[in-house]
């Protein structure tokens, strides 16, 4: 055990020759201060040596973003200098930024697995709709893509359901959120932004009979999970 | 832990008021998590403080939740899953709680040679509830670790008798509507610390000592409580080391948690506090410590008062109460509670709480040497400080993530010039110290010599 004599503090760590408060080298305290102390203190609590965790996952993360920005920067060259005009690079760049950005949100982030599945469905729709956008608009995303996304959500939820039977109500908001979706292609219908129904027909009502299906079936789990979700 | 049946409803909680701004905020730069740490007089076998979580956590409900997501609001729900694993202490103290992982609970244990911690995210409860859970989990620990001791003969693996597991939300209960609109808390830019910081990811502790009769002979002579003479000691050693005696334009703020319990007669095991702040605006050149410690002790009197507390109470729940504002969608929310916060951050210089004297029941008071308590930082706050006190001995511990160490020297320096007995102990590990106290190499060697030892005492029997 140690003293400061500047500061005049005893320090409580084995063989500290150093003072952590003003850097002076201590002194060793004598054999009858140690027993006074330790009988006025009790024992001093070491911490352990922290092994300094490596980055690897930022690494390898900045690594990947790295190698698509290269490979991107590659591909916008490549587009510039081909005679044709059309702009395909930008659907590379949305699709580097897509994976990007699905592998940070499911590597980094604490959100649960069902708001993981949900963010990444509607990531997915909006990538599709950007290529859609970008190809000059044809609906081929409003009106085939993203209703298969929403069934697939759907076909999610019932193998999450399946897979985790216990708190199988967990997963009720994202088959809400496949139903709000589906509500929103049936309006771009009535809208006439896309010509053909059937679709967004299946897809809205497999959702709504499925979600019908689970408050039925489901009994009081259900209601009590959408009054909490739900709490104002 | 038993699993549930098929009809099994777990209970629910909305958050409580001061607990819904933590999971809209934390981070892993500001994890909202702080820790309790109890030593014991013997080493801490992980194993056994395993079975002892499994024992009480059944029984404690507060800490048997996981935070869930709502539309509006977020909320707690009753876990069913395993307690979370007990680990040899392997980060630094309070670093984020991932609501995702540790089997879905707010609240971790660890252990390192004599010492066990508890770390709990700050929506679950306050200090008062940590506490709580600590000394119930010390007590299974040590009934287990004694069972065949004479003097545990009588001790139960159920909860000590007395114990409130009320989790009422005091401060719904306790809302007045506010008189005036008049804002209880006002946001004025304060002096903020500012320096080098550590690397990423690590927090500096630094422990100091005092004998309790002293600390409270240094305080008397200066006409103080222990409290206001610790808070006083934190805000001059702020304004000699950080400020070096120059008046200027903001003031140093440090806030003071004050626990409402004893204010509105409430036992709840979930936060309930109220902050006040121990201001000290600097408008000549020299000040002397006696004149700062009037001031900081004339600030806190004024603040601690029931009628100011209950208007922080009101006005802080009169928002949530906000009929306007309560079916706004919650990322919505969430967006204007972070820039609310953003906007108030520099409003605080640093924190200083005090969690009280911590007497436990026989026959565990002997086996038990001291507590600690210590909190993670905030935005703008990269200094705080957490008071505890057990069997005699005050400890006060620094957290912070300056490299410099200035102002907890001139601290500890004016209370050795009080005449009070110190001794300090920081989280840094010597080169020279023992081998076992070192790395993972070490740490794994003196688990194998345990498992040795058990292996070798159940052969025996």
């Amino acid at each position: 055990m140690n003293r400061c004599p500047n500061c005049n503090v005893i320090l409580y760590q084995k063989n500290m020759q150093v003072c952590p408060l003003c850097q002076c080298v201590t002194e060793e305290v004598s054999p009858e201060d140690a027993t006074h102390v330790k009988e006025l203190f009790g024992d001093n609590a070491p911490y352990p040596d922290i092994a300094k965790r490596r980055r690897v996952l930022r690494f390898w993360l900045r690594l990947v973003l790295f190698l698509m920005i290269v490979a991107e920067t590659i591909l916008a060259m490549i587009n510039y200098l081909m005679p044709t005009h059309y702009p395909w690079s930008v659907i590379t760049g949305f699709t580097f930024l897509y994976i990007y950005l699905f592998v940070v949100y499911w590597v980094t982030h604490d959100s649960g697995f069902a708001a993981k599945v949900g963010l990444q469905l509607l990531i997915t729709m909006v990538f599709l709709f950007e290529i859609d956008y970008w190809n000059g608009m044809n609906g081929w995303s409003v009106q085939w893509a993203i209703p298969g996304i929403i069934l697939l959500g759907d076909g999610i939820v019932f193998f999450l359901m399946m897979l985790n039977r216990s708190r199988w109500q967990s997963y009720l908001l994202l088959l809400i959120l496949m139903g709000v979706c589906s509500l929103v292609i049936l309006v771009f219908y009535f809208t006439h932004v896309i010509s053909n129904i059937i679709m967004p027909l299946i897809c809205t009502s497999v959702t709504f009979l499925y979600f019908l299906g689970t408050l039925l079936l489901g009994g009081g789990a259900a209601g009590r999970e959408l009054r909490r979700r739900f709490h104002i | 832990m038993k699993k549930k049946g098929a009809g099994w409803r777990p209970a629910w909680a909305k958050l409580d008021n001061t607990a819904i701004l933590f999971p809209v905020i934390a981070s892993k730069e500001m994890s909202n998590v702080y820790r309790i740490s109890a030593t014991l007089t013997e080493e801490i076998d992980g194993e056994l403080l395993q079975e002892a979580l499994d024992i009480l956590l059944p029984q404690f409900l507060a800490f048997r939740m996981r935070l869930k997501m709502g539309i509006f609001w977020y909320y707690f729900e009753e876990n069913d899953r395993k307690p979370p694993r007990v680990t040899e202490e392997n980060s630094y103290p309070g670093t984020y709680i991932n609501k995702s992982m540790n089997n879905h609970y707010m609240f971790r244990v660890t252990y390192y040679q004599k010492r066990i911690n508890l770390e709990v995210f700050h929506a679950l409860t306050d200090g008062y509830g940590g506490l709580l859970f600590l000394k119930e989990l010390i007590y299974q620990y040590l009934r287990l670790a004694h069972r065949d001791d004479a003097a545990f003969a009588g001790e139960k693996d159920r909860l000590s008798p007395g114990l409130s597991l009320d989790q009422e939300d005091s401060y719904s209960k306790n809302f007045r509507k506010p008189k005036s609109a008049d804002e209880a808390y006002r946001s004025k830019r304060a002096v903020i610390i500012k320096g080098e910081r550590r690397p990423k990811g690590e927090l500096g502790v630094m422990h100091g000592y005092f004998p309790l009769d002293q600390l409270k002979a240094a305080a008397k002579s200066h006409q103080v409580t222990i409290n206001q003479y610790l808070v006083g000691c934190f805000v001059y050693s702020i304004y000699l080391e950080y400020l070096h005696k120059t008046p200027t334009e903001h003031p140093i703020n440090c806030c003071v948690p004050v626990d409402l319990r004893s204010y509105y007669n409430s036992n709840t095991l979930r936060n309930f506090f109220a902050m006040v702040a121990a201001l000290f605006k600097p408008e000549k050149d020299d000040y002397s410590f006696d004149e700062v410690l009037q001031i900081v002790k004339d600030s806190l009197k004024a603040q601690i008062t029931p009628e100011n507390l209950d208007t922080i109470l009101s006005y802080n729940v009169s928002n949530e109460k906000n009929m306007f504002l309560r079916p706004i969608p919650i990322f919505i929310k969430n967006i204007a509670i972070r820039s609310v916060y953003h906007g108030i951050i520099n409003g605080t210089t640093a924190t200083m709480t005090n969690i009280g004297n911590v007497v436990l029941r026989e026959p565990y008071q002997k086996y038990v040497e001291h507590f600690y308590a210590m909190l993670n930082m905030s935005k703008g706050q990269d200094l705080k400080g957490a008071i505890v006190s057990c069997n005699g001995t005050l400890i006060l511990t620094f957290t912070t993530r300056l490299v410099d160490v200035s102002i907890q020297k001139r601290f500890f320096r004016l209370i050795v010039g009080d005449g009070v007995e110190v001794a300090v102990e920081t989280n840094d590990v010597i080169p020279d110290e023992e081998p076992e106290n070192k790395g993972v190499r070490a740490r794994n060697a003196r688990k194998k010599e345990k498992k040795k030892k058990k292996r070798n005492n159940r052969k025996n029997k």
